[in-house]
């Protein structure tokens, strides 16, 4: 899902920074108030965080032939919605562009924009529509992870088809790059956070219960 | 039917997923996605020229090195999360 240095024309390298940017403020005012009045968020926004650094090192082969990178931002997605989702984006492509010249800084907001915005906003929505409809645990985990990693790609194919026209027949091209790649990815990690997530439910009930309400069976 | 059975399945279907991508194309070097978006954009806009380059592109060795600093850094965190879980619960029934 990196778009490589310089790849992307000035124009839309602004565009999508500004775009990112409203994002990018809430999550942080949203970090710093969950950081002073509940210090207790602070173990899940480690793990957060920690979940997007191991997920999008591991440059994984796909059944296509070429390899990719799951996101791993479902999780924090799940816990704490789009804003901080996009803060915990940045720090890793901020790593990634500094350390490993992979992806970049005109490419910054573009990058932080598929992976810290759009996945997870689709991801979310979905994720609520699916608590409203009392899904199981497990087939929401799923989806939810799988969609926030398949927006991401499926956004940067469309940003790169905007930048290099005629808009659908290179969508076509950039689809088949990145989406293709991704789905096998996409339900790897999302049986690893579906694993992560029953076992942090049974584990740390007080961390999962505001997002996963214990049922009353368990209870009893 | 227990739980660390579903656990088996979910990571067996991992690890089949994975070891079908080796097996489907045994000739290839899986370079990265990314890389291919690249070559993606030489093919739709020839004359296209990237204006600006990576501050600073690290050996192959060395960008390995930074990769696993990464993971390591997140499956750290990870770890001590686990290792505290289970100390709090050894504790409690202790």
């Amino acid at each position: 899902m990196h778009i490589m240095e310089g790849f992307l024309s000035w124009e839309w390298a602004l565009f999508w920074t500004l775009v990112s940017a409203p994002f990018l403020i809430y999550g942080f005012l949203h970090i710093r108030r969950l950081l002073r009045d509940d210090p207790a968020q602070r173990t899940m926004l480690a793990l957060s965080g920690a979940f997007i650094f191991v997920m999008s090192s591991f440059k994984l082969p796909s059944v296509t032939g070429s390899s990719s990178h799951p996101t791993g931002t479902g999780f924090s997605t799940m816990f704490f919605g789009v804003g901080v989702t996009s803060v915990m984006s940045l720090i890793v492509l901020i790593f990634q562009a500094l350390l490993l010249a992979h992806g970049g800084f005109t490419t910054m907001g573009a990058n932080v924009f598929s992976m810290g915005v759009a996945g997870p906003f689709v991801a979310y929505m979905v994720f609520k529509v699916m608590t409203k409809a009392r899904i199981r645990t497990p087939i929401k985990v799923f989806i939810t992870v799988f969609l926030a990693g398949m927006v991401t790609y499926v956004t940067t194919a469309v940003q790169l088809a905007l930048a290099y026209g005629p808009f659908e027949d290179s969508l076509i091209s950039f689809l088949a790059v990145f989406a293709v790649t991704q789905i096998p990815l996409g339900i790897v990690e999302g049986i690893l956070f579906t694993i992560f997530i029953d076992y942090l439910e049974r584990a740390r009930p007080d961390l999962t219960e505001k997002v996963f309400p214990r049922r009353v069976k368990d209870e009893a | 039917m227990k739980r660390s059975y579903y656990y088996f399945l979910g990571l067996l279907a991992v690890g089949a997923i994975l070891v079908s991508a080796v097996m489907l194309n045994p000739n290839s070097d899986f370079s990265g996605s990314d890389d291919g978006g690249g070559d993606v954009i030489g093919d739709v806009d020839p004359n296209y020229e990237p204006w600006f380059d990576n501050i600073w592109e690290p050996s192959g060795e060395l960008q390995t090195l930074f990769f696993s600093l990464q993971a390591a850094i997140g499956a750290l965190i990870i770890g001590y999360f686990l290792g505290s879980n289970k100390v709090r619960k050894e504790r409690r029934e202790g």
